[in-house]
């Protein structure tokens, strides 16, 4: 047997139980990822110690860092298992599941939450309904380009995750969803809904929650500029705010 | 919209960090700092003050009610937080951590400032001036009142930071950044008023 590498994953078997660490032993390759290491565990479910234990449950889709679904905290850090290359990475490897929300089983969590919030902001660009609303208006090839790292985000909760004030106490949103409503409000046929969306953030848990730790910028995979977006939000829900006042 | 005042009643508490507590704070930090230029100088801002009309209504107006609100509110978001600069050690989560331990330091401060010397009411004593030379020459209270004075400082001071965030004026990093180092710059200014200060009460 050649080079192995340790990895520590901490499990449990289901939402009630209580969490346990398992350390495993994978055979080294190059350009090994941890979604790599395990696959490898599924194939062959044994622990460190040789003994036999239930494949670790994970998620995964893309592999390429689009999806988000592989998201776990991997040496201490919230990331995507995919794009996390062995070489990289500190060894012992230490896996754990995300701890703001809740596990289903070992490295696989419920993120339905961040789905919730999207809903909750109009996340999207409304599109024809029953009938051909006709062709929306132009969106200046500037503005595109402007617009395309915020759209880069996957949902992954990576922010969530590092944000002090995103807890089981709070019932804050969370960045993504705030850089969402920026993302659609810029866009021409989407900024037709731009009011709602600002009153959703205005609501409990939305904007006013955020307490600029700033960690969320620092841990986002896809590098977008989340407390950008925040703060022009803080500006765009002020001014909504006036001017509701102002016109009840 | 409008089912609750979640949004209101942050912003409320965020300028009131401004107008009127962030005012009357510059205020007292600037009065106080009289006692640098000596005694004389000092007992004249000081009078001035304590003879204003309707004191009382000033008084809890804009200094009680407003710190009040500030305070209850404040204390809830600081329980609502889970802090976590140990696992993300980035500087800007220290500052955060930071302006919700100098929240709790600068509350029992001036509760037991505003207590102590309301009840000891030292402005018809001999002096005033040496009344609180006196009780700073108490290295306890000493060190008390220059603990309180530089987390109310930094609190302020970086509550402003925060505010500029929060309303949308300062949006990208490099403003951020620019208007950090502006903060702490006034952060600087007024620790160096408000120590001086308390090093002029012991002569």
């Amino acid at each position: 047997m050649g080079e192995t590498i340790k990895l520590r994953v901490k499990r449990q078997d289901n939402p009630e139980a209580s969490p346990r660490w398992d350390d495993f032993e994978i055979p080294y390759r190059k350009n090994l990822n941890v979604i790599a290491m395990l696959m490898h565990i599924q194939k062959n479910p044994v622990l460190a110690n040789g003994q036999k234990t239930a494949p670790v449950v994970y998620e995964c889709n893309c592999l390429e860092e689009v999806c988000g679904a592989c998201t776990m905290i991997i040496n201490g850090k919230p990331q995507q298992a995919c794009s996390a290359l062995v070489d990289q990475l500190q060894k012992p490897i230490t896996l754990e599941p995300l701890t703001k929300f809740p596990v289903l089983r070992d490295l696989h969590v419920d993120r339905n939450k961040m789905f919730e919030n999207l809903k909750k902001v109009k996340g999207w660009i409304d599109i024809d309904g029953t009938y051909d609303l006709g062709p929306g208006p132009r969106m200046a090839p500037k503005t595109q380009e402007w617009a395309y790292p915020l759209s880069r985000c996957m949902t992954c909760g990576c922010c969530a995750e590092a944000c002090p004030n995103y807890n089981e106490k709070s019932d804050f949103m969370g960045p993504a969803a705030i850089s969402q409503v920026r993302l659609f409000n810029a866009h021409p046929t989407g900024s037709m809904q731009k009011d709602d969306r600002l009153d959703a953030i205005m609501d409990k848990g939305g904007i006013s929650d955020c307490g600029n730790a700033q960690n969320c910028v620092q841990v986002c995979p896809k590098e977008i500029p989340l407390t950008t977006s925040i703060a022009d939000m803080g500006k765009d829900t002020v001014k909504r705010w006036i001017s509701r006042a102002l016109r009840a | 919209m409008g089912t609750n005042n979640h949004f209101a009643i942050r912003k409320v508490h965020s300028l009131l960090g401004i107008i009127p507590i962030g005012f009357f704070f510059l205020e007292h930090t600037i009065t106080n700092s009289m006692a640098i230029l000596g005694e004389d100088m000092w007992m004249a801002f000081v009078s001035f003050l304590h003879n204003l009309p309707f004191k009382i209504f000033l008084e809890v107006g804009l200094i009680f009610l407003p710190i009040a609100f500030h305070a209850l509110y404040g204390l809830w978001i600081v329980y609502g937080a889970k802090n976590n600069t140990l696992r993300y050690s980035y500087f800007k989560n220290w500052m955060f951590y930071l302006q919700r331990i100098t929240a709790i330091i600068t509350l029992v401060f001036i509760i037991w400032h505003v207590w102590t010397l309301k009840t000891a009411n030292l402005y018809y004593s001999q002096s005033y001036f040496q009344a609180m030379g006196e009780m700073l020459s108490n290295p306890l209270v000493f060190a008390a009142y220059l603990i309180g004075f530089l987390a109310a400082a930094f609190h302020f001071t970086n509550g402003i930071w925060s505010f500029l965030v929060a309303w949308g004026v300062t949006v990208g990093p490099k403003a951020q950044k620019v208007s950090f180092a502006l903060c702490m710059g006034f952060f600087a200014l007024l620790s160096a008023a408000g120590i001086g200060s308390l090093i002029s009460f012991l002569q």
